[in-house]
Formats: C-alpha cells, sequence, structure tokens
C-alpha cells in the first residue's frame, strides 16, 4: 500500500486498464430495456456518441463536486438575505 | 413550397397591424382606434401571411371579434380598461385554457382539452387582452428547429426557406408577420431567445421562478421557463410586467418584488453602465457576417455611453454538457410513459431527443443538479462589476428548412445540435436573458444579440434593449 493511501485511510482502487466511455452502447440497451422502451437499431450508437460526449465533459467538471451541501441556486441572493437578516 | 422573393419594406403606418403592442394599447385606451379595427387588421394579415408561414393552429376569429367589440362598448361606457384591453395576442399551443383543446404541438395530445386555464393566459386576460388562436410548435416544445411532423412546419416570414426557430415557432412567425402583436414563448434551452433571433423578435427568457409556469405544459422542472415575444422592448416589458410574480399555484415562483419593466424599456439613458463580452465560447464558432452585424451593435453601445469590457467566462462547454444531462433525465422521466406505450405517435425529432435521457444515471442528474449554484455564482464573479452581459444568440442567421429537416438529411442532426449551444448554458444558470434584434446580416436576414443578467435583473436588461431600439429601430421594417 502506498504511504499517501495509508496516511489517508484509503484503500488504493485498481484504476481500469483502458478509459471507459461515458455511455457504453450495450449499457444504453440495457438501460432501455429496464425502462421497458423500445430502443431501436443504431439508437444506442447514436445516444453513445450524442449524450456520451456531452456526460464524458460534465464528469470531468462534477468529480471535483465537494461533499458539501449544494449553495442554492442563486447564492449572490441568498448571501444578502443573510446580510439583510444580520443588519436586523 | 416555392421559394418566394421577400423583401423588406419601411412599414406603412396605415394598418394598425404595424403599430407596437403598447402603441396599440394606448390608441385603443384613447378611442384612436378600435379594437374591432385592430382584430380585423390582424385577422387581414393572417390571411395574408397564414398560408406562408402556418403559424396557427388554430384561428378564433369570431370569439376574438366578439370580444373586441366587447372592449370597444366598455371604452364608450367609459370602463376601466385594462393594460392590454382589446390587443389582438395568440399563444404557443402550450398554455392551457380550461375547455380547449391543447396540443402541444403532439399528435399524443391532438385531442386533449385542459380543464385549468395557465397563470400566465389568466393574468393577459385579466388586462384585456384578446387570444387569436392556438399557435404552432415544436412537438411538446423539444426541438430547435421549428419542424413540426404532425402540423407542417412553421416557416418564417423573412424567407420562407428558412426555419423560424424553435421551440417557439408560431409565436415568431406570428408576430414576425405581425399577425398579433406579441405572443407567449416557453424558453427551456433557447426557445424563446433563438427564434427571435432568426425572425428580428424582441424574446425574453427571465429568471427561472419569475414567471408562473403554472397550467402550462412542463418540459424539464429545473430549466422551464416562460416569457413574451414582441417586436419592440417597451412592448416586450409591458408583458412581462403583468406576466412576472409569484403566483400559490407554482411553488416554483418568486416572491422577488417585481420591477419597473417599462420604465426601464423607457429610459432611454445607458451612459456610464457596463457591458461585458465574453468572447471565448460565445464567439469561438460566429459566422463572419454575424459577428459583423454584432460589432456593429457594440459599436452602437458604445455611442450610448456604455463602457465595453472583456471577460473570461466560466468553463462554458462544461455549463452547456450539464444542462443537456438535467434536460434529458427530465424530459425523459415525463415522458417514459408515453414512450413505453405509445413510441410510434412521436415525430423522429421528438423521439430521438426524449430517448436520451433514458440512458442517463440518477447520479449523473443529482450531480447535475448539485453543481448548478457553484456554476452560477461562477459565472457572475465572471461578470465583475458589469451590469449586463453581451453575446451572440446563435452562431449564424435562420438556416434553412431542408437543411436541418432530420428526416431528409442524416448530416442536419449534428446542425440542429450546435443550434442552441449558446442559449442552453444560461437556462441552466437560471439567469434572466433578453434577445434584442441588432440588425439584418448582409441586408437579408435578422440577427440579434442576447443580454444576460443577474438574477431577477429583467429591468437592468429592458434598459439596455430600450435604448438600443431607440438607436436602431429595426421594428420599422417589416418583411412583405
Amino acid at each position: 500500500m502506498k504511504k499517501s493511501a495509508k496516511k489517508a485511510n484509503v484503500t488504493p482502487l485498481t484504476p481500469p486498464a483502458k478509459a471507459v466511455a461515458a455511455l457504453p452502447p450495450p449499457l444504453i440497451a440495457g438501460m432501455f430495456a429496464e425502462a421497458g422502451v423500445l430502443l431501436r437499431p443504431g439508437r444506442a450508437d447514436t445516444i453513445a456518441a450524442t449524450l456520451g460526449t456531452a456526460l464524458a465533459k460534465f464528469r470531468e467538471q462534477s468529480v471535483r463536486l465537494p461533499l458539501e451541501r449544494e449553495p442554492g441556486l442563486f447564492p449572490v441572493l441568498v448571501a444578502e438575505a443573510k446580510k439583510k437578516a444580520k443588519r436586523k | 413550397m416555392k421559394k418566394k422573393a421577400v423583401t423588406k419594406t419601411k412599414a406603412p403606418a396605415a394598418d394598425p397591424a404595424l403599430m407596437g403592442l403598447a402603441e396599440a394599447a394606448r390608441a385603443v385606451a384613447q378611442g384612436k382606434v378600435t379594437s374591432q379595427a385592430l382584430t380585423e387588421a390582424c385577422l387581414a394579415r393572417i390571411a395574408k401571411w397564414q398560408p406562408r408561414v402556418n403559424a396557427f393552429l388554430q384561428i378564433e376569429a369570431d370569439a376574438a371579434l366578439k370580444a373586441a367589440k366587447a372592449v370597444d362598448r366598455a371604452r364608450k361606457r367609459g370602463a376601466a380598461l385594462g393594460r392590454l384591453a382589446g390587443v389582438p395576442l395568440a399563444h404557443k399551443d402550450m398554455f392551457y385554457r380550461a375547455g380547449k383543446q391543447s396540443s402541444c404541438g403532439s399528435a399524443i395530445r391532438r385531442h386533449w382539452k385542459a380543464t385549468e386555464t395557465a397563470t400566465a393566459l389568466q393574468r393577459l386576460d385579466a388586462e384585456g387582452a384578446l387570444d387569436l388562436g392556438r399557435l404552432n410548435m415544436a412537438e411538446f416544445a423539444f426541438n430547435p428547429t421549428g419542424h413540426n411532423v404532425h402540423y407542417g412546419h412553421a416557416r418564417n416570414p423573412w424567407n420562407t426557406d428558412r426555419i423560424t426557430g424553435g421551440s417557439s415557432s408560431g409565436s415568431a412567425a406570428a408576430v414576425a408577420a405581425r399577425m398579433v402583436f406579441g405572443a407567449l414563448g416557453s424558453d427551456t434551452g433557447g426557445s424563446v431567445r433563438q427564434p427571435s433571433h432568426y425572425c428580428a423578435l424582441v424574446g425574453m427568457k427571465p429568471t427561472w421562478g419569475r414567471v408562473s409556469r403554472a397550467h402550462a405544459m412542463p418540459l424539464s422542472y429545473s430549466l422551464d421557463t416562460i416569457g413574451p415575444m414582441t417586436r419592440r422592448v417597451e412592448d416586450n416589458a409591458l408583458l412581462m410586467e403583468i406576466l412576472a410574480g409569484a403566483d400559490p399555484l407554482d411553488p416554483t415562483s418568486s416572491r422577488e418584488p417585481v420591477g419597473q419593466y417599462v420604465a426601464a424599456a423607457k429610459s432611454g439613458n445607458v451612459r456610464g453602465l457596463k457591458l461585458a463580452v465574453p468572447r471565448r465560447y460565445f464567439w469561438d464558432k460566429l459566422n463572419k457576417p454575424s459577428a459583423e452585424c454584432l460589432e456593429a451593435a457594440l459599436k452602437t453601445f458604445s455611442k450610448l455611453g456604455v463602457k465595453i469590457v472583456e471577460i473570461a467566462p466560466p468553463d462554458m462547454e462544461a455549463i452547456a454538457a450539464a444542462c443537456m444531462v438535467m434536460v434529458s433525465a427530465e424530459t425523459a422521466a415525463l415522458h417514459a410513459p408515453w414512450m413505453r406505450t405509445r413510441p410510434h405517435l412521436y415525430g423522429d425529432l421528438a423521439r430521438m431527443r426524449l430517448e436520451n435521457g433514458l440512458a442517463l444515471s440518477a447520479v449523473d442528474y443529482i450531480d447535475s443538479q448539485r453543481w448548478r449554484g457553484e456554476a452560477i455564482a461562477a459565472f457572475l464573479t465572471s461578470m465583475g462589476d458589469a451590469d449586463a452581459v453581451f453575446a451572440p444568440v446563435a452562431d449564424r442567421t435562420a438556416p434553412g428548412i431542408d437543411e436541418t429537416d432530420t428526416a431528409g438529411r442524416p448530416q442536419a442532426g449534428k446542425i440542429v445540435a450546435t443550434l442552441t449551444r449558446l442559449n442552453r448554458p444560461i437556462n441552466y444558470l437560471g439567469l434572466p436573458s433578453l434577445a434584442v434584434p441588432a440588425g439584418f446580416v448582409r441586408g437579408k436576414m435578422p440577427c440579434g444579440f442576447q443580454l444576460i443578467g443577474r438574477p431577477f435583473a429583467e429591468a437592468m436588461l429592458y434598459r439596455f434593449g430600450g435604448a438600443y431600439e431607440a438607436a436602431q429601430p429595426v421594428y420599422q421594417i417589416a418583411p412583405v
């Protein structure tokens, strides 16, 4: 076990041998089957190409999300409301 | 359809249908024109334009004329009139009216009748507006082109071979062709702003929660907004003043005070204000003629005394991707029951787009919600002390109907996917954005810009928009 992992009290994970697509077509087929929706021929590949690209891009961001409550839709307004409440 | 030559001309003042909405309302209130005359003028425009642009799904001529005559009688009696008394409007066919059909542009709801009336319609009714009928739209408000395989495609009055944009396609065609004075649209990923840009209209996508969505067709809970489409900024501001505000029927509607939008639109003074220009992402794929048009618009703002500052926005590609995750998941959840039982009733484009969300995990969807506040904060921080952001609405002017027909051309899907790339991120951020006509690209097709504001800063956007319009009155040119 690496020293840094011991220090953080976590078990290191084995990374996958190669990068997995954000939405592999077989996974899409499974999700459609689970939802009970007919998946037409070729659609899994199209969805993998279009939505998969967006999802991969989004996941680059979402993996950095902290373990905290979300700041709310309009944090600026929330901050102003807090200021007003303090003044009172 | 045969290509018809569409040229532009200065609108003759003799036709009352060519007035602005607020101007028409004032004229009725002052007895300078009757509501009946306004309605008949609109019906004459409909007779001329409907066969060419397919804006209406249903025209309620008799009911509107009856209501118009009632307004005229009330005025003669000296009764108090609402702010929209006797002014003919029409709306996207997704705003429910009790006892009336609301197809939502779909075959599935072709014969469906609503049991409640949308709050947005109730507020317009309460001010005396007339309703001339139901307007065409993209199926379930889920495509950005205006194609509709069930009711026929809406066509752009500036060139009937071009798309209107969508999903508020009928609203754009009807207002641009002067068939009505204004219309409601909905904007989940650009559906008010993008058709406004393509058809030389003013379109407001308000702050999320600013306008009640009660009894309007849902598409995406987290992203749907309702906004007006008009030819002039003051008209748009007037409709927004009436539409905005809390509604007990919509728990997501905000209690933030409603601004003085009309006064802001008419103030004309923007000297000393600051506009932020985010070149990265927004200008990346902008074509040359549109870029030239927007540079000219920025020069106009400079001449008006506005300070122009360049800013570096946050990662807009990631924000657009987060929006796609959110909208795909929410729309699929709403439509899953019909997609299981009646998939054949969906048009191909709507079905393709709705299917995407079934391939998403709950974790991805929830993460798209979790990141939202942080993304909004990052965008607002990037604005610095600017009063609004100036950006293109689309990378180009309206593309062709054939060029974007996914049924006819496999390549069209790629074009369609890019149409709302400059709008979607703003829906994710929940911020208000006003599309304003900038002018015409190489003298032919309309080109607009969007002004993006801080939460609930619609008044500031109307202030900028009104000042620009006073300097560049694009509305004076009508399609013929």
